[in-house]
């Protein structure tokens, strides 16, 4: 066997290494066993990515200051113009806030709500492939971040805890496609999946009964099915209604609450425990054996 | 094969901390260019299938680990991507700045009909094994019948994805020259002289 047959077996055996290193990661990857494994080249990374986004926000920040203060001007001009005509709508509004008051009192002393613990935690990357939506955080094992924690803003839902390390996690978006979170409409109270849009698309709530009279600018709550989620936590409001009268059921686009291109503090609910509806799959031992 | 291994190491580091933590906020038409799949064909391209392959090895993982896609995926997509390039690359005229300009882009088209194929057949398995997402325990629901196989369609080379395509070929293509210029000067610097006898 001379020189370069050996160096052309040596290359081939090498491509074969890398290419079953890769299908190896993916088995691996599938069955959850990767995540601990590769956290030491993770969280060295995410350290340096958060150093890394915080300078670049002030960065951003400094570039963007000029703009801000034209826009706010504009801003300013046109807020004078409505705060007339708010006033009038005001005093209006006043006398069915005594009545809306008195009737949330009794809504709220009727409702359960739980307190939940959450913590606050810096975004400090986003996807690195423009396909999927999702955020990197400062928070991980360490700080009790767990996978299928939600993760939620001051103005409504985030999405879900997707993997983490010890000290960072990956948030994916309800915006990502693989985001399906089953939602009940605030009025209508009409229930069906929001799904992300993913690239390009529009976040949809789908499945919704062709009977429910649905309204523009009705909010989309997290309704609890499937224990994935808390019950009412905001995400997001309708702008449009699709109801084709050929289809089982109608569907309608959420735009969501959060702004997801400035996120930069967001709150992990950390003792939601998702709830494990999956004894209800298959029927008890004791039931089947009965004649 | 070591020196390729030592370069490309410290280097994706210092790109996907630019892709994931930089990048985000200074987009270009909303697209943030793929910094390691660009120096991967750029390395490739000067220095053949073996380092290209080893350089894709290294930025797939990378951009795996702080992303939401399976871990392996890109790291498949982009192998079986330089394979492809450097093999086109044999039927260009040699060109320091029409063919790389050419196979960048030729390279982006490569990479995502990959890319997206392997997510679409993957897609239950990623489901399945994250079943926090809810996903498939709602489709095992008569009502919401199909919220796999339409999760699954969304990685197929629709109107939205081939708009990303086009758009990330075209400024992967610009993005190449700078890289394979200085990749070029690198390579010059570390290579031994070819001496014709």
């Amino acid at each position: 066997m001379n020189l370069n047959q050996s160096r052309e077996r040596i290359r081939w055996a090498a491509f074969i290494v890398l290419i079953g290193a890769v299908v190896l990661m993916l088995i691996l990857d599938s069955t959850d066993n990767l995540d601990n494994a590769l956290n030491f080249i993770e969280d060295p990374i995410s350290s340096v990515m958060g150093w890394t986004a915080a300078r670049t926000d002030n960065l951003v920040g400094a570039i963007a200051g000029p703009d801000d203060i034209q826009a706010a001007r504009q801003e300013i001009a046109q807020l004078q113009a409505q705060l007339e005509s708010l006033r009038r709508e005001n005093e209006g509004l006043r006398e069915i806030q005594g009545e809306y008051q008195l009737l949330q009192d009794l809504f709220n002393r009727a409702r359960e709500r739980p307190e939940f613990k959450r913590l606050t935690a810096s975004v400090i990357g986003y996807d690195t492939s423009p396909i999927f939506r999702s955020i990197i955080i400062d928070k991980g094992i360490d700080d009790g971040v767990f996978v299928g924690m939600p993760v939620e803003s001051a103005r409504g839902l985030v999405g879900q805890v997707y993997r983490t390390t010890n000290r960072s996690a990956m948030v994916i978006l309800i915006t990502d496609n693989i985001s399906s979170i089953p939602a009940r409409l605030g009025s209508s109270r009409a229930t069906g999946i929001v799904r992300g849009g993913g690239l390009g698309g529009s976040m949809t709530m789908d499945w919704i009964n062709q009977e429910a009279q649905i309204e523009s600018g009705e909010v989309a709550l997290t309704s609890g099915l499937g224990g994935k989620f808390p019950q009412d936590m905001v995400i997001g409001r309708i702008i449009e209604i699709d109801r084709q009268e050929a289809e089982l059921f109608q569907k309608a686009i959420v735009q969501p609450a959060v702004n997801f291109d400035s996120l930069e503090i967001v709150f992990v609910v950390t003792d939601f425990r998702t709830i494990d509806t999956s004894i209800f799959d298959s029927a008890p031992a004791d039931l089947l054996d009965s004649p | 094969m070591t020196a390729a291994l030592y370069l490309a190491i410290p280097l994706m580091v210092v790109l996907v901390i630019l892709q994931s933590a930089v990048l985000p906020n200074f987009t270009i038409f909303g697209i943030v260019p793929q910094l390691m799949f660009v120096a991967t064909i750029s390395w490739a391209l000067l220095r053949g299938l073996r380092e290209g392959l080893v350089w894709a090895f290294v930025a797939g993982l990378l951009t795996d680990l702080f992303s939401a896609g399976p871990i392996g995926v890109t790291s498949l997509a982009m192998m079986a991507t330089v394979a492809a390039v450097v093999f086109l690359q044999r039927s260009f005229p040699e060109s320091r700045l029409i063919m790389p300009i050419v196979l960048a882009a030729l390279a982006t088209m490569i990479f995502w009909s990959i890319y997206l194929l392997i997510l679409r057949l993957m897609m239950p398995i990623i489901l399945n094994s994250n079943d926090f997402l809810g996903a498939l325990e709602l489709s095992e629901n008569p009502r919401f019948r199909g919220l796999i196989s339409i999760i699954s369609s969304a990685y197929s080379l629709n109107r939205n994805t081939l708009t990303l395509v086009i758009n990330m070929a075209l400024i992967h293509s610009i993005l190449i020259v700078p890289f394979y210029w200085g990749f070029y000067a690198v390579e010059k610097s570390i290579s031994p002289r070819r001496v014709e006898i």
